[in-house]
C-alpha cells in the first residue's frame, strides 16, 4: 500500500533525486519507519519500457534539458546523467571496487600538488568498511558476500590475455553489481549486453526495481516522479522548511519538512544549492563558504581500441565485468599522482564511427568499422584533482523549460591529470599491442562526464568544506547532501559504491538527529 | 562497360521494372556507372524514391557524398539511398535545412566546374575535405554516420548483433567463445 503525505505534513524528511543516492537514503530511512517523501524530476518507467535499443534508451533516462559547457567540458553535453526514478542507476555499468585506504588520505599522501585544492577526507577506509560491507551485500556485488564472481566475455578475455602477457596479474571480472546467480527476487545476468541502456531482466542493481519498491511496502514512503524541484525555503531560524518543485503538469506544489536530503548528481544538486539563494543566504544554501559547485571533478576517461586478429564480438556480455589494477595505486614514479583502474567496455558501431576520429571520414575509417567483430576495447580511468576553479554555477540570462537558470559546468584538466591520461593511454595499448592487433585507436577527450563529485565536500572545517563528515550541510542542520557531490577527492574507483556507503552511514546519523529531537 | 551490358541484359530477360529500378540504383552510383549512366535514367530511378523534399540530381548527389565519407565497397547502394531518405525526413521536421542542403549542392557543384557527378573519385575527395568543419558537412557527416551506423541491415553486414534479449542474451551463444588466444 502506497503512503500518501500532504504537502502540510512537517514531519517528513524531503529526499531530492531516486538515484544510487537518494533511492538508497530514503528506502534505508523507510525502513527505520521515517516518513519519507522522495522528489524524482524523471519519470518511471516500466519494465516494459526498457528494451535493447540504445538510441531509444538514450531518449527515455537521460537528462536533456541544457547544460552550458565551459572550458574542456564537452560542448553541449558536458555531463551525462540520468533523469528518470533510479537516475544512473539506471545508466550505470555497475562497477564496484572500493576506493583504497590511500585515497581518503590525498593530501597526505600526493602532498602539495600546485593548483590542486587537496585535502583528506574526515574519515577513513576503516569507518567506511562496514557500510561498504552493506552497501555490497544490498546490491549484490559479485566477489564479495560469497557471491561468485561473474564469467568472462570475450572482451575480458581479450584484456586478461593482454594484460598478462605486459606483466600485469590483478585481473579478475571485477566487482559487479550485477547477479551471478539469482539474488534477492532478481534473476542472474544473461549476457545480454546494452548494460548502459537499462537491464531488461533485472540482473543489475538498479532503484527502480529495488530500493524504490522496497520503500513503498514500508508504508513509510512516497515517490512522486516528474518532480522537479525548483527551490528550498528556509525559515527565520534559517532552517530549510519547505521544498518547492513542479510536477508533471508544471503546478507550483510546496511541501513541507522536517528534514531535506539532496541527491541530485553534482551538477543538479549545486545548482539547486545556487538557486535557492536568498536574502539571507545570498550566495545559495549552505554556500557560507563559498564552495558550493567548486571542487567539480570527474574521472577523465579514454577509450583504447585494437583491432585483434580474431573475432571479439565486443557487443556480447556485461559490459565492465573486466578490470586490470595493477596501475591503481600511487606511484610517483610515474610522474604523477594517483591511481588508474582498466576496464572493459564495448562500444556500438554508431559511438565508434562518432569517436574513433571525432569529426572523420573516409575509407580507412570506414574499413575499421567493418571490423567491427574483431573490435576488441576498454576504458582506463584515473583519479582527477579538485580544483577550485572547476565549478558549476548558474548562468545570470540562459533558464530552461522550468524557468529555472541552466548550469554551467566549467572544466579544465590539471597538468597531473594531463600526464597520468597520456601514461594509462599508452598502458593501454601495450595489452592490446601485446596480441598483435593491427591497429590501435584511442577515444580521448570525446565522452561526456559520467562520473561527477565534489561540489559539496565534507570536511571538519566550516570554512573550507560545505559538509561535515556525515554529509549534513554545516550552515543549515537539517540540509543534508547525498550524492558524489560530498566527495572530498575521488580515487580512481567508479563512484557509485562509495556514494551508497555514504548514504547508508549519513542514515544512522540522521536516524539518530531525528530520535533524539536535534532536527 | 559492364554496368551498360547488365542494365541491357536486365532488359532483355524482361526484368520487372521493379528490379530494373533496383539494379540501376545498384549501378547508379559507382562513379563509372553515372558517367555511362543518362541522367534521365538516374533521375527516373530517384523518382521512385519519392522524396517530398529533394529533387532527383540532389538525391543522387547526396547519395554519392555518403558513400564517399563511409565508403563500404560491400554495401549496395540502397542503404546508402537509405540515407538520404532520413535527409528527406529530417527536413519535414527541420526548417532551416532546405536552405542548407540547397547551398551544398550548390557549393559542391560549383566546387566540381558545375557538375558534382561527373567528377573524378579524387577530385571530389580533395573537395570535400576543403568543406570540413562547414556546417553543411558537419549535418551531412552526421546523419550518414546515424542512418548508416543505426541501419540493422549495416549491422548484419559488419558484425553488430542488435537487440538479444529476444535470443536469450548471449550466455549461450557465444559470449566467451573466442578461440584464437593462445592458451
Amino acid at each position: 500500500m502506497t503512503k500518501k503525505f500532504n504537502l502540510s505534513d512537517d514531519s517528513v524528511v524531503v529526499v531530492i533525486g531516486s538515484g544510487a543516492g537518494g533511492g538508497v537514503l530514503a528506502n534505508e530511512l523507510a525502513q527505520r519507519g521515517i516518513d519519507v517523501v522522495c522528489l524524482e524530476a524523471g519519470r518511471r518507467l516500466a519494465q516494459a519500457d526498457i528494451v535493447n535499443n540504445d538510441t531509444e534508451m538514450f531518449g527515455k533516462l537521460t537528462w536533456l534539458d541544457p547544460r552550458v559547457a565551459s572550458g574542456q567540458a564537452i560542448p553541449g553535453f558536458p555531463v551525462w546523467t540520468c533523469k528518470t526514478v533510479g537516475g544512473t542507476t539506471m545508466h550505470w555499468t555497475a562497477s564496484c571496487p572500493r576506493l583504497q585506504e590511500h585515497e581518503f588520505k590525498a593530501r597526505s599522501t600526493y602532498g602539495e600538488i600546485a593548483g590542486a585544492n587537496l585535502v583528506d577526507w574526515p574519515l577513513d577506509l576503516q569507518e567506511l568498511a562496514p557500510y561498504y560491507s552493506l552497501a555490497e551485500d544490498r546490491m549484490g556485488v559479485t566477489g564479495t558476500h560469497d557471491i561468485p564472481r561473474l564469467p568472462g566475455n570475450n572482451n575480458y578475455k581479450v584484456l586478461e590475455a593482454g594484460a598478462r602477457k605486459v606483466g600485469y596479474t590483478e585481473i579478475n571480472t571485477n566487482n559487479v553489481a550485477i547477479n551471478s546467480e539469482a539474488r534477492d527476487g532478481r534473476a542472474a545476468c544473461l549476457q545480454i549486453g546494452f548494460c548502459t541502456s537499462g537491464c531488461v531482466i533485472q540482473a543489475k542493481w538498479s532503484t527502480l526495481y529495488t530500493e524504490m519498491p522496497a520503500a513503498e511496502k514500508t508504508g513509510h514512503f512516497e515517490l512522486r516522479p516528474e518532480s522537479m524541484v525548483v527551490a528550498i525555503k528556509h525559515d527565520k531560524q534559517g532552517r530549510a522548511s519547505e521544498v518547492h518543485y513542479l510536477n508533471g503538469d508544471g503546478e507550483l506544489k510546496k511541501q513541507k519538512l522536517r528534514a531535506v536530503c539532496v541527491a541530485g548528481n553534482a551538477v543538479e544538486t549545486s545548482r539547486l544549492l545556487l538557486n535557492s539563494a536568498s536574502n539571507r543566504f545570498p550566495g545559495g544554501l549552505a554556500n557560507s563558504s563559498d564552495q558550493v559547485g567548486r571542487n567539480y571533478m570527474r574521472h577523465f576517461i579514454a577509450g583504447v581500441v585494437g583491432e585483434m586478429p580474431g573475432s571479439v564480438n565486443i557487443h556480447r556480455g556485461a559490459h565492465q565485468a573486466g578490470i586490470v589494477k595493477d596501475e591503481s595505486g600511487h606511484n610517483p614514479e610515474r610522474g604523477f599522482a594517483g591511481g588508474i583502474l582498466m576496464l572493459t567496455a564495448p562500444f556500438t558501431p554508431e559511438i565508434f564511427a562518432k569517436f574513433l576520429q571525432p569529426g572523420g571520414w573516409g575509407r580507412d575509417l570506414a574499413s575499421t568499422l567493418e571490423n567491427y567483430d574483431h573490435l576488441a576495447a576498454m576504458l582506463v580511468h584515473g583519479e582527477d584533482l579538485p580544483e577550485m576553479t572547476n565549478r558549476i554555477t548558474v548562468h545570470s540570462k540562459q533558464k530552461d523549460a522550468y524557468g529555472l537558470p541552466v548550469p554551467i559546468v566549467h572544466y579544465k584538466e590539471h597538468p597531473n591529470t594531463t600526464k597520468m591520461k597520456a601514461y594509462a593511454i599508452e598502458k593501454g595499448k601495450n595489452v592490446y599491442r601485446s596480441l598483435n592487433a593491427s591497429k590501435i585507436h584511442t577515444m580521448v577527450d570525446v565522452f561526456p562526464a559520467t562520473h561527477n563529485m565534489g561540489t559539496a565536500r565534507i570536511g571538519h572545517n566550516a570554512k573550507t568544506s560545505v559538509c561535515n563528515a556525515w554529509g549534513q550541510t554545516h550552515d543549515i542542520s537539517n540540509l543534508f547532501i547525498s550524492d558524489g557531490s560530498l566527495f572530498p577527492s575521488v580515487g580512481c574507483e567508479n563512484p557509485t559504491l562509495t556514494i551508497v556507503a555514504l548514504v547508508l552511514r549519513q542514515a544512522d546519523y540522521l536516524e539518530d538527529l531525528l530520535k533524539r529531537g536535534n532536527i | 562497360m559492364l554496368n551498360k551490358r547488365i542494365a541491357d541484359e536486365a532488359f532483355e530477360n524482361n526484368t520487372s521494372r521493379r528490379d530494373f529500378l533496383a539494379l540501376s540504383q545498384r549501378l547508379l552510383l559507382s562513379t563509372a556507372a553515372l558517367t555511362m549512366c543518362p541522367i534521365s535514367l538516374c533521375a527516373s530511378a530517384m523518382d521512385d524514391l519519392n522524396l517530398k523534399y529533394l529533387d532527383s540530381l540532389t538525391a543522387l548527389l547526396l547519395a554519392d557524398v555518403s558513400r564517399l565519407l563511409f565508403p563500404h565497397d560491400r554495401f549496395e547502394d540502397t542503404i546508402y539511398l537509405d540515407v538520404v531518405r532520413d535527409i528527406n525526413s529530417d527536413m519535414h521536421t527541420q526548417k532551416n535545412l532546405k536552405t542548407l542542403i540547397s547551398q551544398l549542392t550548390k557549393i559542391l557543384n560549383d566546387k566540381a566546374d558545375g557538375d558534382w557527378l561527373s567528377a573524378a573519385m579524387s577530385k571530389k575527395l580533395d573537395l570535400l575535405k576543403t568543406l570540413q568543419g562547414s556546417e553543411e558537412f558537419s549535418y551531412l557527416h552526421n546523419r550518414t554516420i546515424e542512418s548508416l551506423y543505426r541501419n540493422p541491415e549495416v549491422w548484419k553486414l559488419i558484425g553488430y548483433q542488435g537487440s538479444s534479449i529476444e535470443h536469450g542474451g548471449y550466455l549461450h551463444r557465444g559470449f566467451d567463445d573466442i578461440d584464437w588466444l593462445e592458451k
